[in-house]
């Protein structure tokens, strides 16, 4: 499992961007910069170094595909929005565990046992 | 066993011949980087000196190691006729590893990261545009990385490798400026200064604290000029380097 320092903080821009390909699209990343510059002041080669960035942390998966101005990489969710944030929470509750042991068990456990 | 090596490396550095022909080896290293470094000339008529610095500063550890294995495995080994044995092999052994496994293996490197194309927009532009600066098509490379990059390999087979992170930034037209540039370096036979000073720095400790910056600019300017003469302007190639640019920049801020 990765670090929860892998998912901790998406920057503003990263989470733009995956909200824009969480319902399971792919895209190059001029249609990525195309459909977020109407909303906020971006660069094509910002879209570029997050998506890559993206890749790096595994959250995002990409291919080489042929296009119709050349070869292009299409970048595509590797989890969808749900499987994500289950995740940043399995690994911020498997943190707190592991930093405060039977602290953070009673607790979950009076909380969860309230509900 | 030690004791046997103990002996042959005290054997070897007790014979003088032996000890003369390293020091020798070490002085025509020095007197070649001192050569290069002072000589006036245009930069490619240099090439043969880096090769000459290499070989002399590998000469001395190769032959050291034939020379000791030969003692250990034969024991005789001191006889002219073995010693220059010993040379030839030791010889032909820099000349290979320098001149022709490690430009292979520099290009292996990248092959592997890349898809080599065979048609497409990057292809037919690298086709015509060979024809029209009058050389023979290289092979042409996508190479799987983000990072917005591309040389010329002119050692071998003549090569030139774009990467997909250039080809998603780059207009069409900045993508031919850059073609044409690359093109340029193949034409040129500029990427064997550019690989022939990425050695004397990754080889030999000498050199680390010297630039080339002079002689590769020389290279890029000469590139930058061809890609503008044929386009006809400097609008396409500026604005790709501004694009290749900011995105080094923008991957330090953001």
């Amino acid at each position: 499992m990765k670090n929860i320092e892998d998912f901790e903080a998406l920057s503003p821009l990263e989470a733009d961007v995956l909200k824009i390909l969480w319902p399971s699209r792919s895209m190059t990343v001029r249609k990525i910069y195309d459909r977020l510059r109407g909303k906020r002041d971006v660069a094509l080669t910002s879209i570029a170094v997050i998506l890559d960035r993206l890749y790096k942390r595994g959250l995002v998966d990409r291919s080489m595909e042929a296009a119709k101005g050349g070869i292009r990489y299409i970048y595509f969710p590797k989890k969808d929005k749900k499987q994500f944030e289950q995740t940043v929470v399995q690994d911020a509750v498997d943190r707190l565990i592991e930093k405060f042991g039977p602290t953070a068990t009673n607790y979950f456990n009076e909380r969860f046992g309230r509900k | 066993m030690i004791e046997v090596c103990t002996s042959c490396m005290a054997h070897f550095f007790l014979d003088p011949v032996k000890v003369g022909i390293i020091l020798v080896s070490f002085t025509v290293s020095i007197a070649s980087l001192l050569f290069l470094i002072w000589k006036k000339g245009s930069f490619e008529k240099k090439i043969p000196l880096i090769y000459l610095h290499l070989f002399a500063l590998i000469f001395p550890f190769l032959f050291y190691m034939f020379a000791t294995g030969c003692e250990f495995l034969f024991r005789s080994c001191s006889t002219t006729r073995s010693l220059l044995t010993i040379i030839m092999i030791v010889v032909l052994t820099t000349i290979i590893a320098t001149s022709i496994i490690a430009p292979i293996l520099f290009f292996v490197k990248y092959v592997r990261k890349s898809n080599r194309l065979s048609r497409g927009l990057l292809h037919e532009m690298a086709a015509r545009k060979s024809l029209l600066l009058g050389i023979k098509k290289p092979h042409v490379y996508l190479l799987n990385d983000a990072e917005p990059t591309a040389f010329a390999f002119s050692k071998f087979k003549k090569s030139i490798f774009i990467s997909a992170g250039l080809a998603d930034l780059l207009s069409k037209k900045e993508l031919e400026a850059v073609v044409i540039h690359e093109l340029a370096h193949i034409r040129n036979d500029s990427s064997m200064v550019k690989f022939s000073t990425f050695m004397l720095k990754a080889l030999s400790p000498f050199a680390t604290f010297m630039t080339f910056h002079d002689e590769l600019n020389h290279e890029e300017r000469k590139a930058d000029a061809l890609a503008v003469k044929v386009q006809g302007t400097r609008r396409y190639l500026k604005s790709a380097k501004m694009k290749i640019e900011d995105f080094y920049r923008k991957k330090e801020e953001l």
